[in-house]
């Protein structure tokens, strides 16, 4: 499981031309494919429960079955239908990487924008905490936190969101702090209004985009993340379908219908990358980096 | 192979036909050509020096890198550059390695960014020196090197230090070191006191004269201090924009500027002339009256 | 430097506090029913009791940090609920194997990224350099324990070149190359990146133009001037990368039922085993930290201009 990425090289953005940055996302091609791959699947992901069987339900009397007709990818041990369940852990993948980024970035940006505006005391004890938060590798912590829940998919939404927290504060610190020493902020300061508005009005805005691009480039490598997590038996458990537990169970039937294992796996891999590429088309659209 | 300093030979001459040099920039997603030379023609008979005069952006560094090649990849060079026999534009990569250094060296401007920072100057030295005489055993090339040095007025156990390690005088002189062993006969100095503190500057540019007296280098100095120039060379070059404005003896460009640019650039420095109006900087100047 | 070590063994101290506070956290402070938790369910009320009074459960949140601090300083990590034996004595087995694979991933990913990277940098712009960042990219974003199975299906079962898992017995190297392999390519993808990268840069300062300059070779430059300055900052990037190999070594582990700690850490999430879980992740996390400082002071020893 890689580490988030997150490039303290930013500048706090100004206006942009949204015009502009649109066309130039779509001159980057990698990010163009990554968007369809992307919105295929989401797609693929909502509509699914009309049109595919069933994820848990067993067909017993065809198990292990080639792609038909009637099961498009198969069927796995229990007889029950791969795409549906390539579909259900879409769901899962897709929520997962969400959900938990919202809740991430929602409390790194309090405490981030909370240490670097107010500085002192503040900033050094939250800096700290993310310090020795971010020492332990963002998988261990998930499980620890997952068992510690007991496994189900809260628990690992919670889990990544905890783990992804001081990681995006760190960023919402460093920004804050070199957009509080824009001018306009300190004439802002200088008129005395409170820190509330100034932080709403002048510094949010302005940190908000680079935090979304990267966490759009970052949400792969969370969906790999629950894959991990549900892998190891700490994320979504049985019978219901996560790419990582397909993927677990289908290592035993490897040599007679590898397919269980490889389909949500070259899911996955699709994510990840169409991600990866949106996430490098977003900051040359944007012009963020140096 | 290091030159030891009664050698008899010859300067070679550089002769620059014509040069025009362009770098390409990319703004706004479109492609354009800064030129950096327009049509630049100079020479530098064998055993004597030219000095380049001009400000930042005139270009002049460009002629350095261009007649060791050395430009980067973004620029476009045309012309034509002899280095005595050599075809400097023209020649073939592997021929060219062995003219760099072995015919001609370039003194760059910063010290401490032109040395390795990770290792010993005595190493960089000894190095240069066994690429360029294959016989050379490493025990014998540390001695090389270190003699390289104390001739150039840098004591021997220095050759152990890093270049951080040195002052910047020091690290001037470690690095024409590093030039001069591989035993070239003509030496370009591209802003060699550029870095360096005023009294360290006196120091290297007499370094420079006797060392250009004594092997009898050719010598082409590109520099925007008016002072270096008249010590050091005969002839002077007036760059300004890319273009040659201005060529002659330094004596009477000196006293008798032509062009409104070198004019401009000599008012500039007259706060450092003596009461009779002479361009004083350094004690023995090449330019006398 | 002396100062440069010192200040490094001072933070370490309160990186391992901090560490022992978010494990004290999330085993005693936020689960519901820490005893379950550690002693698993079918245990009769009285040896709850016993635990409960040994954890502290009842008393102050300081005391009940004290306490944890005190049995973790005697090394007392716990008792697999699994296995019913000390998480202790399970590590200590657990370690060699871990340790073994580590190193030979570690071999492997020089072996790989050291000519790519070197290679990339040289041929900058060329297909040879495209083609290698791809193969990067693919290397960093797939998931570490997919290409695992898919090296197990390739090479395990349709080519039938290497075990498909377990560790054999010791010296026998068939079963270590897989797993590995695949280790060792996520740590060179990185690391060919961030050499390749560092080597440009240095390539394009000045002193590698002043030794193009004196007549040095390309091939001169490009080791002598690229390589060595790029060497030593890749070095403290793979000391981040180092980070996630943690995170990588555990999936391996378990994708090839390599016996080491990685696999302990599964063994313990499939058997809701607490304390074996949390005592795998002490030792990985103090794993990561030490290697971390170690790769810190190495960079200092190494690099000339921080020895002054």
């Amino acid at each position: 499981m890689s580490t988030l990425q997150y490039d303290s090289t930013f500048e706090p953005a100004g206006e942009r031309a949204l015009t502009g940055t649109v066309r130039r996302y779509l001159r980057n091609w990698p990010g163009v494919v990554g968007a369809c791959v992307i919105v295929l699947i989401a797609l693929a992901a909502i509509i699914g429960p009309w049109f595919a069987p069933d994820p848990n339900h067993s067909d017993v009397l065809s198990r292990l079955a080639a792609p038909s007709g009637q099961h498009l990818l198969g069927t796995d041990d229990l007889g029950r239908d791969i795409l549906a369940r390539v579909l259900a852990g879409a769901r899962v993948a897709l929520v997962v990487s969400l959900v938990s980024s919202a809740i991430g970035i929602a409390f790194a940006m309090t405490l981030g924008v909370a240490a670097g505006y107010l500085g002192g005391i503040v900033d050094e004890i939250l800096s700290r905490i993310f310090d020795v938060i971010v020492t332990f590798p963002m998988i261990l912590l998930a499980v620890l936190i997952v068992v510690a829940l007991g496994p189900s998919l809260t628990a690992v939404v919670i889990a990544i969101g905890v783990v992804v927290i001081p990681r995006y504060g760190r960023q919402f610190r460093v920004l804050t702090k070199s957009c509080v020493q824009r001018e306009y902020v300190q004439a802002a300061i200088a008129q005395g209004y409170s820190p509330l508005r100034i932080v709403v009005r002048h510094v949010l805005p302005n940190i908000l985009l680079p935090i979304a691009v990267i966490a759009a480039g970052n949400m792969g490598r969370l969906a790999v993340a629950e894959g991990s997590l549900s892998y190891l038996g700490a994320g979504v458990q049985a019978p219901n379908a996560s790419w990582g537990n397909m993927i677990s169970e289908g290592q035993s039937y490897l040599q007679q219908s590898p397919g269980i294992a490889v389909y949500p796996g070259i899911a996955l891999c699709a994510i990840a990358i169409a991600f990866a590429f949106i996430g490098d088309a977003l900051r040359d659209a944007f012009d963020l980096t140096e | 192979m290091s030159v030891p300093a009664e050698s008899p030979a010859e300067g070679s001459s550089l002769v620059v036909e014509d040069l025009c040099v362009d770098y390409r920039i990319e703004a706004n997603g479109r492609v354009q050509y800064v030129a950096a030379l327009k049509h630049l023609s100079i020479t530098v008979a064998p055993g004597t020096a030219l000095g380049i005069l001009g400000e930042t952006g005139s270009g002049k560094s460009s002629l350095a890198l261009a007649a060791m090649r050395l430009l980067p990849k973004t620029a476009r060079c045309t012309g034509n550059i002899q280095l005595g026999d050599f075809d400097m534009l023209a020649m073939p990569t592997k021929r060219l390695q062995r003219v760099r250094g072995r015919e001609i060296g370039l003194v760059m401007q910063d010290p401490l960014s032109a040395l390795n920072p990770v290792r010993t100057v005595g190493a960089q030295i000894a190095e240069t020196a066994r690429f360029h005489d294959h016989s050379l055993s490493r025990r014998r090339s540390h001695q090389v090197a270190a003699d390289m040095l104390e001739s150039l007025g840098v004591p021997r156990e220095r050759a152990r230090s890093y270049p951080h390690q040195l002052s910047g005088g020091m690290q001037q002189r470690a690095l024409i070191a590093a030039v001069m062993v591989a035993g070239p006969n003509f030496l370009i100095a591209d802003e060699p006191t550029a870095a360096l503190d005023k009294v360290t500057e006196r120091q290297i540019v007499l370094l420079l004269r006797s060392l250009q007296r004594e092997r009898h280098l050719g010598l082409l100095v590109i520099s925007h201090d008016i002072g270096v120039v008249s010590t050091l060379c005969q002839e002077v070059a007036v760059i300004y924009r890319g273009e040659l404005v201005e060529h002659g003896a330094t004596s009477k460009v000196l006293t008798d500027p032509q062009h409104a640019y070198t004019q401009g650039l000599i008012s500039a420095a007259r706060r450092e002339t003596d009461d009779r109006g002479h361009l004083v900087s350094f004690v023995g100047s090449a330019v006398e009256a | 430097m002396t100062r440069l070590i010192l200040r490094r063994l001072v933070t370490l101290p309160f990186v391992l506090a901090g560490v022992a506070v978010i494990l004290f956290v999330v085993s005693q402070v936020l689960p519901a029913d820490t005893v379950r938790l550690v002693a698993g369910d079918s245990v009769p009320p009285a040896v709850r009791a016993a635990i409960a009074h040994n954890l502290g459960i009842d008393r102050p949140i300081w005391v009940q940090f004290w306490l944890y601090i005190d049995r973790l300083l005697h090394g007392n990590l716990g008792v697999s609920i699994r296995f019913q034996l000390p998480v202790n004595d399970l590590i200590r087995q657990a370690l060699p194997a871990s340790l073994e694979l580590v190193a030979a991933a570690t071999v492997v990913a020089i072996l790989i990224a050291f000519p790519i990277g070197i290679l990339a940098a040289r041929y900058r712009g060329t297909w040879f350099d495209v083609v290698s960042r791809v193969v990067v990219v693919v290397g960093t974003s797939t998931p570490a324990f997919f290409l695992g199975v898919l090296t197990i299906l390739i090479f395990g079962y349709y080519l039938r070149w290497f075990p498909v898992a377990g560790r054999g017995t010791p010296p026998d190297l068939s079963h270590l190359v897989m797993p590995a392999c695949v280790l060792g390519f996520r740590e060179a993808s990185s690391t060919a990146r961030i050499l390749r990268a560092r080597m440009i840069d240095e390539l394009n300062e000045d002193h590698a133009k002043a030794a193009r300059a004196r007549g040095m070779s390309g091939r001169s430059v490009l080791i002598q001037s690229g390589f060595r300055n790029a060497l030593l900052p890749a070095i403290t990037d793979l000391g981040v990368s180092l980070t996630e190999l943690v995170g990588s070594l555990v999936l391996i582990e378990t994708v090839f039922s390599w016996p080491g700690i990685g696999n302990l850490l599964y063994i313990g999430v499939q058997w809701n085993d607490f304390p074996l879980v949390s005592g795998a992740v002490l030792v990985l996390v103090l794993y990561a930290v030490l290697v971390n400082l170690t790769i810190d002071l190495l960079y200092g020893f190494i690099d000339p201009r921080l020895r002054a």
